[in-house]
């Protein structure tokens, strides 16, 4: 009987040692400045995208990689000085790619944007800890144009992730 | 000395040699791998998907469907998306092949094919038969047991 008692305890033991405990913490916000695909050239009514490479480094936030138990996407702020703005958008889509993990999508705006900003919330469930182990990834945003447009669009914003630390 | 001054040179000579080749064939693979990037067509005939690489990874998003309307003369959405939040995002522009890799013998492996028909995501292997047509084979579990569509290159490659 002594022994059972004894083996339980131990097992009380590890498994509180083995608990974590997370502190919400945010990474950024990182600014990024891109031009939907075509550049220079005419944009045309449709599908159209924009890739910015985004360098990821959580120590700069003050929380060390291994202290990561969940991550995903807070918010997201995009802007434009296109005279249209974002009007000419019937939908906006945020998601990221990596080498190393899957094309996650982490917000999406399903009804058309207006003016010259406009911010996504992320998806609750959209979770992107696995990014946590690449040094860069690939930040995709694209969205339907209703018409052609014969000038560059440039889009600048800025994001901030979620992130559970372990880091106190 | 002389013998060691030898070696030195011979050992300077063989890296070089190596590093110059594994250069050249990694160029080599990158071009083949890049053979997928362009408009195809499923054999249904009923969308066009552009293939783009982003990285060392390739993506196909629908850019043209046949019929883009549904019976209520709307765009169509993602509406049998098992994910709720996807059923107003319009299937234009929807990315449906994500993260291929070229593993040479022109495949292309470790990638997911989505079916917007029933809102199903399959594992994925894309064949290259010939410069214009794919075999594109979606499984669950393994390769033995799926299905295999035959696409069209819509810009045929000389």
């Amino acid at each position: 009987m002594k022994r059972f008692y004894l083996v339980t305890l131990c097992a009380a033991i590890f498994a509180l040692g083995s608990c974590t405990s997370y502190e919400d913490k945010e990474y950024g916000p990182v600014s990024f400045e891109v031009d939907l695909e075509g550049g220079e050239e005419m944009l045309f009514e449709g599908p159209n995208e924009a890739i910015s490479t985004i360098a990821f480094n959580p120590e700069e936030y003050g929380f060390p990689k291994e202290s990561v138990g969940g991550m995903r996407l807070k918010s997201i702020t995009l802007n434009t000085t296109n005279e249209e703005g974002f009007n000419v958008f019937e939908n906006l889509k945020v998601e990221v790619s990596s080498e190393n993990t899957e094309m996650l999508v982490i917000g999406v705006l399903n009804s058309s944007p207006e003016g010259k900003s406009v911010t996504i919330e992320g998806l609750e469930e959209a979770k992107i800890e696995k990014f946590n182990e690449v040094s860069e990834f690939f930040l995709h945003i694209s969205g339907n144009l209703t018409k052609d447009l014969e000038s560059v669009f440039t889009i600048t914003g800025e994001f901030t992730l979620n992130v559970e630390s372990s880091e106190k | 000395m002389k013998k060691n001054k030898f070696a030195w040179v011979m050992f300077a000579l063989s890296a070089l040699f190596l590093f110059a080749f594994t250069t050249d064939n990694r160029t080599v693979q990158q071009e083949e791998g890049d053979a997928l990037v362009g408009i195809w067509s499923p054999s249904h005939g009923k969308a066009k998907v552009k293939i783009t690489k982003v990285g060392t990874k390739y993506f196909g998003k629908i850019v043209w469907l046949k019929e883009p309307l549904n019976e209520q003369g709307e765009k169509k959405t993602d509406r049998n998306n098992p994910d709720a939040k996807m059923h107003d995002t319009p299937l234009l522009g929807y990315k449906i092949l994500k993260d291929f890799e070229y593993v040479g013998k022109k495949t292309w492996e470790n990638g997911t094919i989505y079916d917007p028909e029933n809102g199903s995501l399959y594992s994925c292997t894309i064949k290259m038969t010939n410069k214009n047509t794919l075999d594109v084979r979606g499984y669950i579990g393994v390769s033995m047991i799926g299905r295999t569509d035959t696409w069209t290159r819509l810009e045929k490659s000389k």
